[in-house]
């Protein structure tokens, strides 16, 4: 059996080989594209074109790596990042998984078990797509119908109701359980609500609200763990 | 030649057609890889399947919004092109944002008036749509691997606190988005406040009568079940 470092070396090894591939795709069909309607674009134009959403989405990157790899682990950012939807869908289905499994990021089984999970997500959401695609003309009355329209459009306060609650009561991490991490979350909220609803508003900038309230966070962890309210308690001491 | 020869043309479906099977494929070479190593760790047949069936389900409510942003796309920018934003790489929440932008870059006010102009800023849209994000992901094949290696060496590093800081990582995520709900009017507080209730409730009746299976699913359903309430605190409302 591989130990830690050779797996982790070897899912890395892939994951910036195939991701690397990925990228020259990526490009690869708007050029051949080009090429066969003859088509190509003035290189000012896109680059004027391009420069807007490259100033928005690479602090956004920064971000996500900065925040989201610590939490889903090599393999598991790999495909996250490359499959998209990343705050919507993957991130919050690998951390759920683990939670259900009671293992933490950043372990060897939590980074097991976030990239299966993320695996079979980008399949799923793949083939819901796909089925979209086949079915568009016939599925257009469903998607228009206000119902439907209204239900997509509240999938976020949805999907974190739930996960507020799985991750405010939960505190089972593998082989040890931690008392009062509730508490943490506090700190974050507080600051977010002054941000949003007295400075500006954070819509278009949560990237970079996440990098700032990253160490915010961890640094009110870390009072609340010196002054004896969040606790990590091992199973077997518990028992 | 128009706009949708190219963009609904079967040369960009196949281009697309293989870009989205390549990650497929990906997928299913880190699934295998990563299955081999959870039996290796001795991780139990039933989390790993509670897995693969609970993220299974949980992605369903979520990928619907995701396909109906291409439906919201498609009369703009052809099937095959939002197809693979959607599937791959982009975000629900920023392609069409990214195509807007792209096209008010090349002068247009609309999507729909760039494809009134013929099928050249189709090419200039792409291009700008995946130029992008090549920032992005060229910081992501760089920093995954250093960043991860950090994560793991801090967390030993730190002890106890090492482990609540990993625990507590995921907060800041959940404050930036939980926060501007309350901001959104009634009916995205009220979903939010349904989905907790519900979540709560599904959970009591998981743990009360020892269903062990729908701890998996408590997520999936909360999501499903709250998004249709969405539609009943908006006829409310109205």
């Amino acid at each position: 059996m591989e130990n830690r470092e050779q797996y982790f070396n070897r899912i890395n090894r892939l994951g910036r080989i195939s991701f690397s591939i990925f990228f020259v795709m990526l490009f690869a069909i708007p050029t051949i594209v080009c090429a066969v309607y003859d088509i190509f674009p003035n290189l000012a134009t896109v680059l004027k074109a391009t420069m807007g959403l490259f100033l928005i989405l690479t602090p956004i990157a920064i971000s996500e790596i900065v925040s989201f790899v610590p939490l889903l682990g090599s393999g598991a950012s790999y495909l996250t990042f490359e499959a998209g939807n990343v705050s919507n869908i993957k991130l919050p289905c690998a951390m759920n998984a683990l939670k259900n499994a009671g293992v933490l990021p950043a372990s060897e089984e939590g980074e097991v078990l976030s990239t299966i999970s993320v695996a079979i997500s980008s399949i799923v959401t793949t083939a819901v797509i796909v089925v979209t695609v086949l079915l568009l003309t016939p599925l257009a009355p469903v998607f228009a119908n206000p119902g439907v329209r209204i239900a997509t459009a509240n999938v976020l306060p949805a999907l974190f109701g739930a996960l507020i609650v799985a991750f405010m009561a939960g505190g089972e991490s593998g082989s040890v359980v931690i008392k009062g991490q509730w508490k943490a979350m506090i700190l974050p909220l507080a600051v977010v609500a002054v941000v949003h609803y007295l400075v500006f508003p954070i819509k278009g900038w949560e990237g970079v609200t996440i990098l700032i309230l990253l160490p915010i966070t961890i640094f009110g962890a870390r009072f609340l763990y010196k002054k004896g309210q969040i606790q990590v308690i091992s199973k077997e001491k518990k028992a | 030649m128009k706009f949708f020869d190219v963009a609904n043309g079967g040369l960009l479906f196949v281009l697309v057609g293989i870009g989205i099977a390549y990650v497929i494929l990906q997928c299913v070479l880190f699934l295998r890889m990563s299955l081999k190593r959870a039996r290796e760790l001795g991780i139990n047949e039933k989390v790993i399947s509670g897995t693969i069936k609970s993220s299974a389900v949980f992605t369903i409510a979520p990928s619907i919004a995701v396909a109906l942003g291409l439906a919201v796309l498609a009369p703009s920018l052809g099937i095959p092109w939002p197809w693979l934003r959607l599937s791959v790489i982009g975000s629900v929440s920023y392609e069409l944002m990214a195509a807007n932008m792209a096209t008010s870059a090349l002068g247009f006010a609309k999507l729909a008036d760039a494809a009134k102009a013929g099928p050249e800023p189709l090419g200039a849209i792409m291009y700008a749509m995946t130029g992008g994000l090549a920032g992005a992901m060229i910081l992501d094949i760089i920093f995954v691997k250093k960043v991860d290696s950090l994560a793991v060496k801090m967390k030993a590093k730190a002890g106890d606190f090492g482990t609540i800081a990993i625990a507590v990582l995921y907060f800041a995520v959940i404050a930036v988005f939980v926060v501007p709900f309350f901001g959104q009017g009634f009916v995205a507080v009220a979903t939010f406040a349904t989905s907790i209730v519900l979540t709560l409730v599904l959970a009591f009746i998981a743990k009360k009568y020892k269903i062990a299976w729908l701890g998996n699913f408590i997520l999936a359903f909360s999501l499903i079940l709250s998004m249709c309430s969405a539609v009943l605190w908006t006829g409310l409302v109205k």
